[in-house]
């Protein structure tokens, strides 16, 4: 039996849901560019990527560094939670939406928590004239060697980061190239971690059989239990 | 390769035992024997430590009280939405992973619960008088109340529930719903915006003992089965026009029309070449 009209009946709501980034269609637009006729042919899927988390078409610098600091970032081992949570729901038998849906969750939370425990280095890129907060720098000679590989790969490219002038972590070096590619805003960061590391969280995922369970290291880590 | 040893980590939650599983210190078929209810368990699991079954005929109270489940309501059609594709799990994580810390939800009744603890503090004493001054101050220096504000109605009729509730079960005189009561009268006296629910359970809830955070997920638990029953149905339907909306109820309002800086050279070269000719 239908009701009599209640509160949410009572308001004047839009019609019409407002789209901001895609124009749906037959032809359909990224931020105005055509994507089949124009982007599709002078741009690649990363810069293309870049253009709809920045709104505009990136500069050669800016796509090349993204494109860098993307590679850098693909790599997420099965140590890290993502790729553990992402293996597990696939051991578990969850269909392969399940395990994207963990992947895509853990590695957000990853990329919220790396970024939350750095407000100082959004600051930092903020303003480039303060000095390195010591929990930005890099703390080991394989920490430095990797941020002298970045520096070189985005030379071959033809970039410069005047960020990584300083003695930057890795993990901050790579934040810094991105946020020189246009990423200057959290959410823009965190989309961008997401992204890049998905790809091998989710093939990292469909190495391990489902139902495999007594080949899953169980006790790794030990929990210990306690009564309250 | 010798590997070093992984620090255990330390659980109070559950040990899974030969014949009788533990779960916060007890024996599940001891959970069984005192009665326990889904409210029982949802507290057992918030807090670590077990509720009277007294009180936990309270957070049943406010697990009633509470529902609000019209598919409507944005964290719900989100739900709904997801659910369109045929599953209904899917549905309900999405739902309740727009929750923490959003805004609007369950999640807020523990920054309810927060700021009446720290009104309630600085008034000093749990009347309308002494919460006068505080909250004038606190309507002259934020735009949002967590617990207040009902929109498009007059009043929450789920406040109005909960209340009903409490006062049948004589916890309407315990500290914190006194506190809440004065508050909201203070809030009213200078015409600010009408309580919800929110203030309610952060109240009842405070009686229990329950801390801030720990109202924050309690509450979130308690609503899962408005999400669950929006993910279910949700999922049976599998509404084609919540998979895609009608090309005419979706309006384009971002950058116009425009050619890439690739795309003009281009053209440019092409109109060059043209001109040659």
């Amino acid at each position: 039996m239908t009701r009599p009209p209640g509160p949410i009946e009572q308001y004047a709501w839009p019609e019409e849901l407002d789209g901001h980034v895609v124009t749906p269609g037959p032809s359909p637009r990224l931020h105005g560019y055509d994507v089949e006729g124009d982007l599709a042919i002078h741009y690649r899927f990363a810069d293309v990527a870049l253009l709809v988390l920045i709104g505009e078409v990136p500069s050669d610098e800016q796509a090349a560094a993204f494109d860098v600091a993307m590679t850098f970032l693909a790599p997420l081992s099965i140590a890290e939670a993502p790729a553990h949570a992402a293996a597990l729901s696939n051991l578990c038998g969850a269909p392969s939406t399940g395990v994207f849906g963990v992947a895509a969750v853990a590695a957000a939370e990853r990329a919220r928590a790396l970024l939350g425990e750095s407000p100082a280095l959004l600051d930092l890129l903020g303003s480039p004239s303060e000095t390195v907060d010591a929990s930005l720098t890099a703390s080991s000679d394989e920490e430095h060697q990797s941020v002298q590989r970045l520096r070189e790969a985005l030379a071959r490219r033809g970039v410069r980061v005047p960020a990584l002038d300083r003695p930057l972590s890795r993990r901050a070096a790579l934040v810094a190239t991105l946020f020189f590619a246009g990423l200057t805003r959290p959410a823009q960061l965190e989309a961008a971690l997401v992204l890049a590391s998905l790809p091998a969280v989710i093939a990292e995922a469909h190495h391990h059989t489902p139902g495999a369970f007594a080949g899953y290291p169980m006790q790794l880590p030990p929990f210990e239990y306690e009564d309250p | 390769m010798n590997q070093a040893p992984v620090e255990p980590i330390r659980t109070h939650v559950a040990h899974a035992e030969w014949g009788v599983n533990r779960y916060f210190g007890f024996a599940v078929p001891d959970l069984l024997r005192r009665e326990e209810s889904l409210a029982g368990l949802l507290a057992l699991a918030v807090r670590g430590r077990p509720l009277s079954l007294d009180e936990q005929r309270v957070v049943d109270d406010i697990a009633v009280a509470m529902t609000l489940a019209d598919p409507r309501v944005w964290p719900l059609k989100l739900a709904r939405l997801v659910s369109s594709y045929g599953r209904c799990l899917p549905g309900l994580a999405a739902g309740l992973l727009c929750l923490e810390e959003a805004r609007i939800g369950p999640w807020t009744f523990g920054a309810a619960a927060d700021l009446l603890q720290s009104l309630s503090e600085e008034a000093g004493e749990p009347t309308v008088a002494a919460m006068l001054a505080p909250v004038q101050r606190l309507l002259g220096g934020r735009r949002h109340l967590p617990g207040f504000l009902v929109p498009f109605r007059p009043r929450c009729e789920r406040l109005q529930l909960l209340r009903e509730a409490v006062i049948a079960r004589r916890r309407h005189e315990l500290p914190w719903w006194a506190a809440m009561e004065a508050f909201i009268a203070a809030v009213r006296q200078l015409e600010g915006p009408e309580p919800n629910v929110g203030i309610g359970a952060a109240a009842a809830c405070l009686d229990l003992g329950f801390t801030s955070r720990e109202i924050a997920i309690l509450a979130t638990g308690l609503a899962q089965t408005e999400f669950l029953s929006n993910a279910a149905e949700g999922s049976r339907q599998r509404a084609p026009v919540l998979q895609r909306l009608p090309d005419d109820r979706v309006r384009y309002v971002g950058a116009p029309p425009r050619m890439t800086p690739r795309a003009q050279v281009g053209a440019a070269k092409r109109r060059d070449e043209l001109e040659k000719r």
